[in-house]
């Protein structure tokens, strides 16, 4: 059975409301992992992409600015040398390149867009399987998972997948801008 | 040892080629086009009776594929996914459009070609044959814009882009026994008028 149509049900669908909806929740449990693990796959496999789009244009605007700086520079010589026409020539062709350049920027802020909101995507994703997870855990205890607000949602020391270094930082942040708050600090 | 049915194959394909789009391969995407830009066509043009407007929403729903291709889970229900966007488009597009396209459809110019005609005809068949085909085709094509929506977008998925019971279902978001039960109507509708109209059942 399949309880997800698309990688952004995981992240719009609850899996209490999923499991509601089944008559033994411990194997839809296993399939609902299962599909989230798939689904973590897949978005892994688009955020790479973006990436690499975005570091194909990051390198082909490097490239065109170069480029123009080659030209400027080379400008300024035949300036030196008194060749006009050859400095106004060369100083066309580095207008195109920053043209080309603009373009290109243009591409790289859609690139870099697309792959911010793949990350969010991915790290939603990660976040629904570390609940799955836990929902797994409270049924093999035998707690039968009660609908409620994602907000009262407790925390649970099992995670689906450690959490990068970067997570954990901002993780700190919380935990100290927590303890300022509480006069911890 | 049973072989694979062509089904599961070309879904198999579909999801092969969906990964490869969603790896960053481009050359994935021009491959999904050739296999399914003509089974939008059909559909669109079924039920919208507007060969440009067809078209156009076609485009609409492979652009959709491409930029959307990061939300497909490979589930091997390629074709439900990719059609649905196509009704949702579709949906959008009727809604959008002042005069309603069938409206407009069942008023348009006589003369405009129907797919219909490619559909349903078959080169070995007699001219006679061919003929009998084609004027069938053109009754059914004048008709379809007479069913309620649903059952003409289970028809026309059904019928004109050849998806399974089972994906239209998906598609349109309801359960299998109610989508047979639209196609059932729709089928005994369009038998009704046909006949009335002087076509044997």
């Amino acid at each position: 059975m399949n309880y997800y149509s698309r990688l952004s049900d995981i992240v719009s669908n609850r899996i209490e409301d999923l499991l509601s909806e089944t008559s033994d929740q411990a194997q839809a449990i296993t399939g609902i992992i299962d599909e989230i693990r798939e689904g973590l796959t897949g978005a892994q496999r688009s955020v790479k992409a973006a990436k690499n789009s975005v570091d194909r244009l990051m390198g082909e605007l490097s490239e065109r600015q170069g480029e123009a700086e080659v030209l400027n520079t080379r400008a300024r010589q035949l300036l030196q040398q008194h060749d006009e026409a050859g400095a106004r020539q060369t100083l066309l062709r580095r207008r195109e390149c920053l043209d080309l350049a603009a373009g290109i920027e243009q591409q790289l802020i859609a690139a870099r867009s697309t792959h911010e909101h793949l990350q969010t995507i991915h790290r939603a994703v990660e976040a629904r399987l570390a609940e799955a997870v836990r929902i797994d855990e409270k049924l093999r205890r035998g707690v039968v998972p009660i609908p409620q607000p994602a907000t009262t949602t407790k925390m649970h020391s099992v995670v689906a997948a450690p959490p990068d270094n970067s997570r954990m930082k901002l993780v700190e942040d919380d935990l100290l801008a927590l303890r300022r708050e509480l006069g911890h600090a | 040892m049973n072989s694979p049915s062509p089904a599961i194959d070309t879904a198999l394909e579909d999801d092969q080629l969906m990964v490869r789009l969603q790896e960053g391969d481009r050359l994935a995407f021009p491959a999904l086009v050739k296999k399914y830009q003509q089974a939008l066509l059909n559909f669109f043009f079924a039920n919208t009776r507007d060969r440009q407007l067809a078209e156009d929403l076609t485009q609409d729903t492979l652009l959709k594929l491409y930029d959307q291709a990061w939300d497909y889970l490979p589930s091997r229900r390629f074709r439900g996914w990719m059609f649905r966007v196509a009704r949702n488009l579709l949906i959008d597009s009727v809604r959008r459009r002042t005069n309603d396209a069938l409206v407009k459809a069942v008023q348009g110019p006589p003369d405009e070609s129907s797919l219909l005609d490619s559909l349903t005809s078959q080169s070995d068949d007699s001219p006679v044959q061919n003929a009998d085909r084609s004027e069938l085709a053109r009754a059914v094509d004048e008709l379809l814009p007479t069913l309620p929506e649903d059952q003409r977008l289970t028809f026309t998925l059904h019928h004109f882009a050849g998806l399974s019971l089972a994906e239209v279902a998906e598609i349109l978001e309801a359960s299998l026994a109610t989508t047979k039960s639209r196609l059932r109507l729709a089928r005994e509708k369009l038998r009704e008028e046909l006949e009335a109209r002087g076509f044997q059942a």
